[in-house]
């Protein structure tokens, strides 16, 4: 229900946080790239 | 216009510019006038992030070697020991002068009595970029440790010896002494009601002394200082990013950036950068809209629990500033559990420390962002103070009629300097982790993977205070 009240403030957050996601999602892609990587390789 | 008048006009000015007369007023996020940059907020929050980035891309590609592990400084003159007996003098002399005009001066007009002004503006802010600019200047014109000097002084030539500490200082105590320090200080400015009585200001700063004073007697002037003096250690460690530093008597002009990473790992170090970068945080937060909105839904609560009118607003605001830096802390120690996930066997706690002084720039950084607007606009309240300390019409220089002028920088002026304010800190707290990454870890290509995480951090940081410092402006 707080969350809903202040939605506004949330989304002006949100938008400002955007740099911030968007870098733990290619850290996130990263690091599921590299555990594929050593599972093939060690699949060899 | 009597002085008295004409003060009166600026405050009434401040007053209607801002919910509080001190310090928030001049939390002069309060003084921001409404919008009109050239684009939105949030774009330069997002441009800050690219900055950061390309920053960090920067550094993986050209900076291959440790630079500022160890301090290149070069020697420039003499600075003898003994100038901070008149500089200890001058210290002790403020003091005394605060102290009186708190209980002495005008009690009603907070901006009219200097004690007030003085703690919140000119010391606890002005300090922080003195410190920066200068050195450890607060070293020398500390006045408990003066004082505690003197007698050490005087013992020595009544007994023919010097005073021996009858206690040693437990080392897992770190800085927690400064630490706790930091937040009473952070909870007096930000949410104590009766924070801008001039009387209570003066009253707790001797409380203060007096705290310090059993301290170094109890565990000796120069290690009490390093470890549980709350503003020694704060303005110790952001001289840091000084490029001066003075030692033994000497002055020595060091490369920039390169005192941060001397930094000693002491136990509540990186408690107290994120109590500090925290109590900054909150203080924006708390001018701006979302807290205006959310925080009366607190209030309530608290006063459901049948706290008084007054405390009530006081434990809303304890909880804002609890859960500020808890946040400040949080993401920090996110980072550090990112580097951790590369191994090489470094242990959270470890790499916590060792990247501890990452943080300091940081902290330096939302300091003038948030305080910026602050010292330009009330610190210029000094010009009448100085002649009319206590608020009582003297005129003991001449200047008792100065004024604020509050048109000596503009709205926008304010926004660019606290944009690159935090930009600048945020890429020298790049610099320092990556320093410190291709020292720690053996391959170079696991020291830059390892501050993705801290990246991270930093861009949230960023992103965080442009936030909160946006939320004011509207």
């Amino acid at each position: 229900m707080f969350v809903f009240a202040h939605a506004g403030h949330w989304i002006e957050g949100i938008i400002f946080a955007l740099p911030v996601a968007v870098l733990v999602l290619a850290l996130v892609w990263d690091g599921w790239k590299t555990k594929r990587r050593r599972r093939r390789r060690a699949r060899g | 216009m009597s002085a008295r008048a004409r003060r009166g006009a600026a405050a009434a000015a401040l007053a209607t510019a801002a919910p509080l007369a001190l310090p928030a007023a001049a939390s002069a996020h309060g003084l921001q006038g409404k919008t009109d940059l050239p684009l939105p907020t949030w774009l330069f929050s997002w441009a800050a992030a690219i900055v950061l980035i390309a920053s960090f891309a920067a550094l993986a590609a050209l900076w291959p070697k440790p630079q500022l592990q160890e301090e290149h400084r070069r020697r420039i003159g003499r600075l003898p020991e003994w100038l901070d007996v008149p500089a200890g003098a001058i210290g002790i002399a403020l003091f005394a002068v605060i102290v009186y005009a708190g209980f002495a001066g005008v009690q009603d007009e907070p901006t009219a009595n200097l004690a007030t002004v003085f703690v919140y503006v000119h010391f606890w802010v002005g300090m922080v970029i003195a410190s920066v600019l200068l050195g450890n200047v607060f070293r020398s014109f500390n006045p408990w440790l003066s004082l505690a000097r003197a007698s050490g002084w005087v013992y020595a030539r009544v007994r023919g010896r010097p005073w021996t500490p009858p206690l040693a200082y437990p080392a897992w105590l770190g800085c927690w002494p400064a630490v706790a320090g930091i937040i009473a200080f952070g909870w007096l400015e930000l949410c104590y009601q009766d924070k801008t009585h001039p009387n209570i200001v003066a009253g707790l700063a001797l409380a203060y002394a007096v705290v310090q004073l059993v301290g170094m007697t109890a565990y000796g002037a120069e290690t009490w200082s390093r470890r549980g003096d709350a503003f020694g250690v704060y303005f110790e460690l952001l001289s840091r990013l000084s490029v001066w530093e003075r030692e033994d008597g000497v002055l020595y002009l060091r490369r920039p950036l390169s005192g941060a990473p001397q930094m000693p790992l002491m136990p509540g170090a990186v408690a107290l950068l994120c109590a500090a970068i925290g109590t900054t945080s909150f203080d924006g937060f708390s001018n701006g809209s979302l807290w205006a909105d959310s925080s009366p839904d607190l209030v309530d609560f608290f006063s459901n629990l049948g706290a008084g009118p007054q405390t009530e607003t006081q434990w809303a605001s304890t909880v804002g500033l609890a859960v500020a830096i808890l946040v400040v802390s949080g993401f920090y120690r996110l980072g550090v559990r990112g580097m951790q996930t590369l191994g090489e066997g470094h242990t959270a706690d470890e790499l916590a420390g060792r990247f501890a002084h990452t943080l300091i720039p940081i902290a330096f950084a939302y300091a003038v962002a948030h305080y910026f607007s602050l010292l330009v606009f009330q610190g210029q309240a000094a010009g009448y103070l100085v002649s009319d300390p206590l608020g009582d019409g003297s005129n003991l220089f001449g200047t008792a009629k100065a004024t604020i002028d509050l048109n000596v920088i503009s709205s926008n002026t304010t926004w660019y300097v606290q944009v690159a304010a935090l930009v600048t800190g945020h890429v020298c707290g790049l610099i320092l982790a990556h320093d410190r990454a291709i020292a720690l870890y053996r391959k170079s290509r696991d020291a830059v993977r390892s501050q993705y995480w801290m990246l991270v951090v930093m861009v949230g940081f960023t992103s965080l205070g442009l936030w909160l410092l946006s939320a004011v402006r509207t």
